[in-house]
């Protein structure tokens, strides 16, 4: 019984800071840029097919482990350069010939969501259907449990980038640009921040911290053209239980989220998987519509 | 959209010599005396047969392109053979996208503007259910060569002149899939896989809808323990949770899975379970595996249709070396098998029924008065049109597949490749238990 006990807190653990990682990306984006980018799955297999490109390539020459880092370093420059096309292309694009916000984020929705089908078709065509499997960073599991070392270092990782991005956020000049861009663009723009600097910096980061998720997903589990579908669902889930634009939100949700599935697997039926997170969608949104922790970034007049 | 592929040889083929000769002329008069089983007054085949393909996704699908490479091999010979008087033999491929709506508009395509004689495929029980209103409305024969659906045996059952143009060339059905699990658990798990107790595991799909009841119901009948059953949703990636209430000491899960099957062997192997693993698993059943996945699969077994490297009859090994060669080394999926045995089949049946009159073919093709053939997986005969529970479906012998003449052959994979070891006619490798 305590065995059970451990392997479903450490399973639940694992696998919620890979959703806080995933769902942090895409709260910040809405909360700075007021918009949904709903392309963010796609960074996400972009990123786990990268590492694995460079990983096949690398593995030869210099073992695995190096391969493998090689290729997440190659797929992080890949990913930000992603996000950064999409965020001056098609984002800025688009803010340039429609003046009302409103206008602007749906039509970011429309244009992000067609790129995310442009992103599976390409990665289908290069690599096909077959799910592929990405090389561990560290394998064997933790002693005494069924847990893998490797969901355990997502885990750490996942804590040190969510970390950082607190320090960052809290201590920084670009931090604090963000947040004060969040609360009132044009107040940032007249103290002299750079908005659009600032968005695409924002982009980048959303960006590579899905691409890392990513990476420690298609090492844990699997990978496919469409990786990237569930996770921005499931990060739907946890923005809106978590408030849209709140970090801490996300994360707390991000758990609780992660909770939920667990017990309903472990405890209650495994078959009931999917249901779970969108009851408590529905339930968000009926009983407490601005999430637990509202909108701390505020979308900027 | 339909893709044409037309299979042209260059130079004088064997066909066209004797075309020349005047061949074509003995085979219409004897078409015009209305072949063996009499019905129609002509072959209703002009210069070419059209063969029409449904297979999901052919370009990037294994599956799908096992489908359309299988087929391809079929039409190739028969069109250096010839079909009755049909002097070509043409194929065009239809995406059904593994959906229902996508199998039903691909064909449509397919018949209504492709004017395809007959159709082969489908994989996934949704797209095969999604065509047979169409194939009622149509009126044109289908040989299904994937999908397990059993949806055509409730149709024809219900009402079988409406439903008589559906044929099953493999795999068995639902329900006898899972008797050919509950078979191989009884005849098996003990003596060579070495297992005392076994955990059924098995996904809640549509497919597992006839198949999970009955190997759940008989798996225990066979002297072994049965420490407990657990289905799932397919979607599932984290099977961890899952695990926790499979027991350390059982010797092996038994498992029912197809779309969830990778992320429950990845997390098997990677978990250091200590229990063996096997069933039905159709990402094992892919000898193509990427490299990065086919590590997780090393000691997973599976039951299959067929497999390289395993010659079920003696036409089944020369098969793989044309599709290999065709395919450019690309291995095929059991789909691959069955969409060039339904191609053959039909072919056979028409010239020994002399027409493809389509109730013509059914009758004859339904009352088993046709020589039964030899196709890449078993001696080939139809359960007749009136069998009170599986008419028209390929038939099941348990005596034929020990002996090593029919499909179901099992395989494990085994150094990251995928080996046949059982029926010991066909064995490659002993199994090998789980370390």
């Amino acid at each position: 019984m305590v065995e059970v006990l451990i392997n479903f807190l450490l399973n639940w653990l694992g696998r919620s800071a890979l959703y806080a990682l995933t769902a942090i990306g895409f709260t910040i984006i809405f909360g700075v840029g007021g918009v949904l980018n709903l392309a963010h799955g796609a960074s996400l297999t972009i990123g786990a097919f990268t590492t694995l490109v460079g990983f096949q390539r690398f593995s030869g020459s210099m073992g695995d482990v190096p391969a493998l880092l090689l290729g997440l370093v190659v797929a992080l420059v890949v990913v930000a350069v992603f996000n950064a096309i999409l965020y001056l292309l098609f984002v800025r694009g688009l803010e340039r010939v429609y003046a009302k916000p409103e206008q602007v984020a749906l039509l970011v929705m429309i244009v992000t969501v067609l790129l995310a089908l442009v992103v599976e078709e390409a990665v289908k065509l290069r690599f096909g259907e077959d799910p592929q499997v990405l090389e561990q960073f560290v394998g064997g599991t933790i002693p005494g449990t069924n847990v893998t070392q490797n969901l355990a270092l997502g885990f750490v990782v996942s804590w040190v980038l969510i970390a950082g991005l607190f320090v960052f956020i809290n201590r920084t000049k670009v931090g604090k640009a963000l947040v004060a861009a969040s609360m009132s663009r044009r107040g940032a723009r007249i103290v002299g921040v750079d908005i659009p600097r600032l968005f695409l910096v924002t982009w980048i980061l959303a960006g590579v911290l899905a691409a890392i998720a990513g990476v420690f997903i298609g090492s844990t589990y699997s990978m496919t053209y469409a990786m990237g579908r569930s996770p921005l669902v499931i990060s739907f889930a946890i923005v809106i239980l978590g408030g849209l634009g709140s970090i801490r939100g996300s994360v707390i949700a991000a758990y609780f989220i992660g909770l939920l599935e667990t017990v309903t697997v472990t405890f209650v039926d495994p078959n009931l998987l999917g249901i779970t997170s969108f009851l408590v969608l529905v339930l968000v949104l009926v009983v407490r519509p601005e999430g637990l922790y509202g909108r701390e970034l505020q979308v900027g007049a | 959209m339909a893709e044409d592929t037309n299979t042209q040889f260059s130079g004088p083929s064997r066909r066209k010599v004797i075309q020349t000769l005047g061949a074509g002329a003995v085979a219409t008069s004897l078409a015009g005396c209305g072949g063996l089983f009499g019905g129609g007054d002509e072959t209703e085949l002009g210069e070419t047969l059209r063969v029409g393909v449904l297979a999901p996704d052919a370009e990037t699908n294994p599956v799908g392109a096992s489908i359309r490479g299988g087929a391809k091999v079929a039409v190739s010979e028969l069109d250096e053979a010839g079909v009755l008087d049909a002097e070509n033999v043409e194929m065009v491929v239809g995406n059904t996208q593994g959906t229902s709506s996508g199998a039903t508009e691909a064909y449509e395509d397919l018949v209504l503007e492709e004017d395809v004689h007959f159709t082969v495929g489908t994989f996934a029980s949704e797209a095969f259910n999604g065509i047979m209103d169409n194939i009622v409305s149509e009126q044109k024969l289908h040989l299904t060569s994937g999908a397990s659906s059993m949806d055509m045996n409730e149709r024809l059952l219900d009402d079988y002149d409406a439903n008589k143009y559906m044929f099953r060339v493999g795999p068995f059905n639902g329900e006898l899939l899972g008797q050919a699990v509950v078979d191989f658990a009884g005849e098996y798990y003990q003596d060579v896989l070495g297992w005392d107790s076994t955990y059924l595991l098995y996904e809640q799909a549509a497919w597992t809808g006839p198949t999970a009841p009955v190997v759940e119901e008989q798996l225990g009948d066979h002297g072994f323990d049965v420490v407990g059953t657990q289905s799932y949703s397919p979607t599932t990636e984290n099977f961890g949770p899952i695990y926790n209430d499979i027991p350390n000491d059982v010797d092996g899960v038994t498992t029912l899975m197809a779309h969830s099957g990778v992320n429950a062997t990845v997390t098997w192997a990677q978990g250091g379970y200590p229990w063996g693993f096997g069933g039905i698993n159709v990402p094992a059943q892919n000898a193509a595996l990427p490299d990065s996945a086919a590590a997780a699969f090393e000691g997973v077994w599976t039951l299959n249709t067929a497999a390289p490297g395993t010659n079920i009859t003696d036409q089944t090994e020369s098969f793989t070396q044309n599709f290999l060669e065709q395919t450019e080394g690309f291995a095929p999926v059991y789909t691959a098998y069955l969409a060039y045995d339904a191609i053959k089949l039909y072919a056979q049946y028409a010239e020994e029924v002399g027409t493809i009159n389509e109730d013509d073919m059914v009758e004859a093709m339904a009352s088993n008065q046709l020589t039964p053939a030899t196709t890449t997986t078993q001696e080939f005969e139809f359960y007749p049109g009136d069998h009170e529970e599986y008419p028209h479906d390929i038939q099941y012998s348990m005596d034929d597949w020990v002996a090593g003449r029919a499909a179901p052959i099992f395989n494990q994979w085994q150094g990251g490749e995928l080996v046949t070891f059982l029926p010991d006619a066909h064995q490659q490798a002993p199994y090998q238990p789980h370390q």
